[in-house]
Order: structure tokens, then C-alpha cells, then sequence
């Protein structure tokens, strides 16, 4: 469907990092560069998984991508425009960011915090239009939460929780979704269903994904593209197969060739 | 499972019906307790009289069944006061509302930023130094008003205070609401060290600074009023246009970025906005403690926390808490309203807390 109404819309990227360089500051200390040189474009429709050790600078990564965070060196571009010109606003139309460790504030309805998704879109003063309620729905069959409506989000567990998040960032109807850690609470059932969600997503309505995974057998079923940060450098891009090779994944993250086999599925993919 | 979504709407607030109950509900509370307060007193004016005697004065053929003093009564005593009641209740109650949301803190009340120590520094100094105030030139402006001097430098200092504490939060980098909010405390503390030196070296007008420190809504006329109430109500009209980003700052400062909330020129129109609203009904009533910290609370319990409904309710009820309180104090006689509105609303609210904790861990 998406392919009709525009002839190519793989061609251009939805985002594109440029050599960037990002450190934070601090007084009185050298600061410690969290970014280096970090290349990487996302295409609609793609799905990319975002492995590294703590401390890689996945997080940065993302608060960088939306304008939260300034490059000190290197460009963002968001849809063909650099993100520094974007509104907030306008930048929230087309990327949602799930945090890592978001407030879930006391006495919302399930309904009530998935409506907020809606605001960068929200046109009337006071209410919310049918285009809302219909998104609102989608974002809730679509994160396995309908059956949460009623429920307060502070009475929820983690997993439930984390289901409302994840069909609040959908209901903001972005076009590149930046998901921190979207499986954390979430039970296996649930770590793979809302793979198969992310991936039917990116299949039918053209969405770009970019999420931060720890896990890679749960990574290669989703069969992404898989970018691996390591000290704040892309050290690996390409397809799970490519990227997720047991040598590799001991090096980066310190462990065992054997650990990181079992931990990768346990079939060798080559080393 | 679809079907069973499709035919219920899952958005769209705070559905039409509980809407309308609540505000609907709060405004018919409200109404019911500004002419309860305008008929008792220690000389009664019933309420048919007090419909009357308007009535009349609107010019509407009413046979007079009232006593000849109970107009005056009613316009000049009674009904500027209750007036009064209502609008700097309704201001505590939406800016204790902004400040909570604000600081995502739930003790943070209107006065946590500064503005009651300011403005209390603006009061004393206007009760204890008389022949050095006017030096300052304000005098001809304040009578042209016809405001007395405690009112507009409490106003003045109220915002000075809160634009100290802004300017020095900044300073230290990034300004987070964790150090805007110890910066206001530090503040506050140093300008209320101040307050009580000027208070211990003035024997003389220490009751009438006592008196307006505890809060009283006996020196508000019609000239105060014309100036206060429409700063609150202005302020706190657009305070309920901001409900959206209110609701977004509660899930905290990146997923409410994230969501388009530009953090920085959002908040500091929320700071302006509530800083406004308070510095006007302190300086209308003085530092009225309890409505601004508790109202949101009580609203909060009752009908939940979507800042649609939450920001006009907590007016609407912070109006009828005051507005009550100061009928209870006029008619034991003298005690200061803010007096009342602790000792009547604490116990309450710890009653509410109690009930809405057994009813989260009951099953």
C-alpha cells in the first residue's frame, strides 16, 4: 500500500547520523567522549537492533538522534533536515522514544496514558478528535494491552506496564521508532510477540525501528539488521547473521567464545 | 476481541459525563458556599434578602422586606470579602496544582519557590518602615490606585523572590526542578531570616505583621479586588490551556521531550503563569497556608489526575475552601482564616488518605 502512494520509499533515510561526536561535560575534568565518529542511517521500513555493552552509548545515541542531546561534532538529519531545525514538536511527529527508565505517574487509566502518545498531534484545545481514538485503539491491539483498558498504570506489574509504554509510543504514529530496552519486565511470550509486532509494523505501514536489544538469540529470531556499539563506535553493521558471530560478540562484550555461543542461540554461525 | 474495542471509545478524556459531573458538580458546590457566606455573619442577611437586595440593585421592582443596614452589609462588608475568599482560593488551588505537576513533588505548594517569603518581606517591610517606604516613590502610585503599600510590595516582592530563585538555579549549568526546588527552599529561608530580624526590632506593628503573615481576608475592598482578581483569574484561565503539557511532565523530562514538550519555554511560562497567580492572592490575603498544598490532594483523590479536569476542579474547590474557612472565622470572631482552613482541613484530609489507603491494599 505504502509502495503506491510513494514510487520509493526506501530510498531516502528517515535519520542519518554523520560522524558524530558527543561527549558530556564536566567541570574541571577532561570529558569522557561517549560518541565517536558514529555513522548510521535507517531507512523506512527497517528494523535495526542496537547491541553493546553498558556504557557503549546506545542511550546517547538516541537522545542525539532526536535533538535532546547536541552533536559536537558530526550532523543529524532527520527526514532530509538537519534536527536542530525541527521544532520539538515537529521532531515528536515522527520519532517516538520509549526511555529506558520513564515515570510512570499514580492514578492514570491504561487508556488515559496511551492518549498522551497523541499529543504531538493533539489539534483541538480541550479534546481528542476520532483520528485519536481510532490511533489510540491501534496502539492498543497492536502492544497487546487491550485487555489493560480500565486498569490503573500504577497497579500494573512490569511487564503490563511496559505493554502501555510500548502502545504509547505507537499511538504517537511515528515514522522511526526509538525503543530503550523495550523487552525489560516483559515475559518470553512477550518478548517475542512484540517482536512480531515491531517486524509486522515495519513490513505493512513502512515504520523504521531502532531498538536497543541485550539478548541475541532473542535478537537473530527477528532476523534485523544489527548494529554493535562498542566505546561509543560502531564496530559492526549488517545483518544478524553477519554481526552476531560468536568471536565478535566475545570480544565486544568480554566473555568467553563459548559463552557467547550458548548465549547467541548456540548453533555456530561461523567464527 | 476487536469488535468487543471497536464498539467502546477508549479516548476522548475524561468521557462527556464525568466531565460535566465534575466541573457541573464543583461549580453548583461553589455557588451554594459563596451565598452560605454571604448571609451568615454576626448580623444575618437571608439568603432571600440577599437575592432581593441585588436584585433591587440591579434595578428589578423588589419590595424591600430588609432591615435598612442590610445592603451596606451585604455590598460593602460581606460580599468583597467573600469575593476575595473565592479568588485567592481559586489561586492557591490551580498554582499548587502547576507547582506539584511542575516539581513533580507532592509537597510542593505555591509558596515553595519564594513567593510567600518575598511577598511576606514586602508586607513587613511596609507595616515596619512607613517613613522609609515611601522614599521609594511607590506611594504616589498606590494611592492612585487605591491600594495600600503592604498589598503592592507584597505583589512585588513575590515576584522578585521567585525571579531570584530562577536567576540563581540557573547558575549552577543545566537548571533542573531538583535544584530549582532546594534553590527556592535556600531562598526562602534566607528572606524569612530577613522577615524575622525586621520582626523582632519592630515592638510596634508586630500584630498587624503576625496578623498578616497567618493570612486574613479583612483588607480586601473592591479597589484590591478590581486589581487581584483579574491577575488570578487571567493567569489561571491560561494555566487551564497548559493541561496537556502538565499531564506530559509527569512522565518525566525525556519521555516528555520526546512527546514535543520543548522542556525549557514550557516550564518557565509555567513558572510565570503560577508565580503570577500566587504573588496576586498573597498579596490580596496574605500567606494563606494548607489550600495550595492540600486542594490539589483532595481534588486529585476525588476525581483522579488528568490536568483537564484537575486544574479547573482544584480552582473551583480551592474557592470553596476558602470561602467557607473565612465564614467559620468571621463567625467565632478574629481568628485568622488560615488558622481555620488547618485546623478544619488537615484532620479531613488525613481521614481521605486513610480511606484511600485501605482502599488500595483491601482487595
Amino acid at each position: 500500500m505504502s509502495q503506491l502512494r510513494q514510487p520509493s520509499p526506501y530510498s531516502s533515510p528517515i535519520l542519518e547520523l554523520k560522524e558524530v561526536g558527543f561527549g558530556y561535560h564536566r567541570r574541571g575534568r577532561s570529558d569522557r567522549e561517549v560518541l565517536r565518529g558514529v555513522s548510521l542511517s535507517v531507512t523506512p521500513g527497517e528494523l535495526v537492533a542496537l547491541l553493546g555493552p553498558n556504557g557503549s552509548g546506545k542511550t546517547t545515541l538516541f537522545r542525539v538522534a532526536v535533538g535532546m542531546l547536541l552533536a559536537r561534532s558530526g550532523s543529524v538529519w532527520l527526514d532530509g533536515r538537519s534536527v536542530m531545525d525541527w521544532t520539538r514538536r515537529e521532531v515528536a511527529q515522527r520519532i517516538a522514544i520509549l526511555p529506558q527508565l520513564p515515570t510512570v505517574p499514580d492514578g492514570f487509566r491504561v487508556e488515559e496514558l496511551v492518549e498522551m502518545g497523541r499529543a504531538p498531534h493533539a489539534r483541538s484545545r480541550f479534546g481528542a478528535s476520532a483520528e485519536d481514538a481510532e490511533a489510540v485503539e491501534r496502539a492498543l491491539i497492536d502492544a497487546d494491552a487491550v485487555d489493560l483498558v480500565g486498569r490503573r498504570v500504577d497497579e500494573l506489574s512490569g511487564g503490563e506496564r511496559q505493554r502501555v509504554l510500548v502502545a504509547m509510543t505507537l499511538a504517537q504514529e511515528p515514522r522511526l521508532l526509538l525503543l530503550d530496552e523495550p523487552t525489560q519486565h516483559l515475559d518470553l511470550a512477550h518478548q517475542v510477540a512484540l517482536l512480531a509486532t515491531l517486524d509486522r509494523l515495519r513490513r505493512t505501514r513502512g515504520l523504521a525501528v531502532v531498538a536497543v536489544l541485550h539478548d541475541p538469540a532473542l535478537t537473530a529470531l527477528a532476523d534485523p539488521r544489527v548494529v554493535l556499539l562498542s566505546a561509543g563506535r560502531v564496530v559492526a553493521d549488517g545483518p544478524a547473521a553477519e554481526v552476531l558471530r560468536p568471536a565478535l560478540l566475545a570480544r565486544v562484550f568480554d566473555i568467553s567464545v563459548p559463552t557467547a555461543l550458548a548465549l547467541s542461540g548456540g548453533s555456530p554461525r561461523g567464527t | 476481541m476487536r469488535a468487543s474495542v471497536a464498539t467502546r471509545s477508549l479516548v476522548g478524556g475524561p468521557s462527556l459525563g464525568r466531565a460535566t459531573l465534575a466541573i457541573g458538580g464543583a461549580v453548583v458546590v461553589f455557588l451554594a458556599s459563596l451565598g452560605v457566606a454571604v448571609d451568615l455573619g454576626s448580623v444575618e442577611v437571608g439568603l432571600p434578602e440577599a437575592i432581593g437586595i441585588i436584585g433591587q440593585r440591579l434595578g428589578l421592582p423588589v419590595t424591600e422586606t430588609w432591615a435598612s443596614t442590610a445592603p451596606t452589609i451585604l455590598f460593602e462588608v460581606r460580599l468583597p470579602r467573600v469575593l476575595a475568599g473565592a479568588v485567592v482560593g481559586a489561586g492557591l488551588g490551580g498554582a499548587g496544582v502547576v507547582f506539584q505537576a511542575l516539581l513533580r513533588n507532592p509537597m510542593a505548594d505555591p509558596y515553595v519557590i519564594g513567593t510567600a517569603a518575598g511577598a511576606s518581606l514586602g508586607a513587613v517591610l511596609a507595616i515596619t518602615a512607613p517613613v522609609l517606604v515611601p522614599a521609594l516613590a511607590l506611594g504616589a502610585g498606590t494611592a492612585w490606585l487605591g491600594i495600600g503599600l503592604a498589598q503592592v510590595l507584597a505583589f512585588a516582592g513575590g515576584l522578585g523572590a521567585v525571579a531570584l530563585v530562577l536567576v540563581i538555579a540557573r547558575q549552577g549549568g543545566r537548571s533542573n526542578m531538583v535544584t530549582l526546588l532546594l534553590t527556592g527552599y535556600a531562598v526562602s529561608s534566607l528572606v524569612a531570616a530577613v522577615v524575622a530580624l525586621l520582626l523582632v526590632s519592630s515592638g510596634r506593628a508586630l500584630a498587624s505583621v503576625v496578623g498578616w503573615l497567618l493570612g486574613s481576608l479583612g483588607g480586601a475592598g473592591y479597589p484590591e479586588l478590581a486589581v487581584a482578581a483579574p491577575l488570578v483569574l487571567g493567569a489561571s484561565a491560561l494555566l487551564l490551556f497548559r493541561w496537556r503539557t502538565l499531564n506530559l511532565l509527569l512522565l518525566g523530562d525525556e519521555a516528555a521531550a520526546g512527546l514535543g514538550v520543548d522542556l525549557v519555554p514550557a516550564r518557565r511560562g509555567l513558572v510565570l503563569l503560577a508565580t503570577l497567580v500566587t504573588s496576586a492572592a498573597v498579596a490580596l490575603a496574605g500567606t494563606i497556608g494548607f489550600v495550595g498544598l492540600v486542594v490539589p490532594h483532595l481534588v486529585r483523590l476525588a476525581i483522579g489526575p488528568d490536568h483537564r479536569l484537575l486544574l479547573p476542579v482544584s480552582c473551583l474547590g480551592g474557592a470553596v475552601l476558602l470561602v467557607l474557612a473565612d465564614m467559620l472565622a468571621r463567625l467565632v470572631g478574629g481568628v485568622p482564616v488560615g488558622v481555620v482552613t488547618a485546623l478544619i482541613g488537615a484532620p479531613f484530609f488525613l481521614w481521605l488518605l486513610h480511606r484511600a489507603a485501605g482502599a488500595t491494599t483491601t482487595p
